[in-house]
């Protein structure tokens, strides 16, 4: 994960920010990583949801959960995010996520703490797929990671899966888009009406 | 849409009118409030405990935390919204 990234993620022209995400996407479909993307974009509550899964090799799914506000002159800045990664059927990976929000009763005598895990990284069960860790496991507070880019979590899930490929069930099997599935998403239902029929 | 429609001339026209226009904020308001219910039902202590237990680290967010707590900021964003 690269830091010192507050400046790009400043509000951005949608159509732009739509055409960098893909183009980052594609860079990973391209590479084989990547089998197929199920990112919708849909406006719920008047602003952008951005949602859905990325099916990859080893049977690796990224739930991405992107809430974006609309600022208006065609600009749209991200207000709540999560990523989720884990391999079909088990083995949850990691998170990011700034789930939080903006609560004020959230830890409200710790500004610091309130700050720190605003954006905050999840290092979940198989993170260490060798080496398991107990699912208490754990938060790791993020003060210097920015709101991360999607690329930048598939960077790190195409690097977690070099290193663990060999003694996945199925490494060179994609996750199935047909079950993947819609319970953890809170602005979309399940199964959102926007995803049916979708190829 | 796709993504990938998305991001086309029309298909960001299409998403700009669509976040402009008359959301529906009432139903979706119930919705979310619905489902923020279930989730203090299931767990036996409603959402103001749940953030103090997460906020102390008594409670573990794991991914239901995380969407119970991505719900409540929906609801927070749509109350704000509805005035």
């Amino acid at each position: 994960m690269s830091n010192g990234k507050a400046s790009a993620h400043g509000p951005a022209r949608l159509q732009s920010y739509l055409n960098a995400s893909i183009a980052n996407i594609d860079r990973f479909v391209n590479m084989g990583f990547v089998d197929c993307n199920r990112l919708r974009a849909e406006a719920v509550d008047g602003d952008l949801l951005i949602a859905g899964h990325l099916c990859c090799q080893g049977e690796i799914v990224v739930e991405v959960e992107k809430l974006l506000e609309n600022q208006g002159d065609g600009l749209v800045q991200t207000l709540f995010y999560r990523y989720q990664v884990g391999v079909q059927g088990g083995s949850p990976i990691l998170r990011y996520d700034n789930s939080h929000g903006p609560g004020p009763e959230f830890a409200k005598d710790d500004p610091v703490r309130q700050r720190s895990e605003w954006h905050h990284k999840h290092e979940l069960e198989w993170f260490d797929y060798l080496n398991p860790v107990s699912p208490d496991h754990l938060a790791v507070p993020n003060y210097d990671i920015q709101w991360p880019h999607l690329s930048d979590v598939l960077e790190e899930v195409h690097d977690w899966y070099m290193r663990f490929a060999e003694h996945l069930p199925a490494p060179e099997q994609y996750a199935d888009p047909a079950r993947c599935g819609w319970s953890r998403f809170a602005y979309c239902t399940d199964p959102p009406s926007w995803e049916l029929g979708a190829l | 849409m796709l993504m990938r429609n998305a991001a086309t001339d029309r298909g960001t026209a299409d998403l700009m009118g669509a976040m402009q226009g008359s959301a529906s904020i009432r139903a979706s308001l119930e919705q979310v409030s619905a489902r923020i219910s279930k989730f203090e039902e299931r767990y036996g202590f409603d959402s103001d405990e749940m953030r103090q237990r997460v906020g102390t680290g008594s409670l573990r967010e794991d991914d239901s935390i995380c969407t119970w707590l991505m719900l409540l900021s929906r609801r927070d964003r749509l109350v704000q919204r509805q005035g």
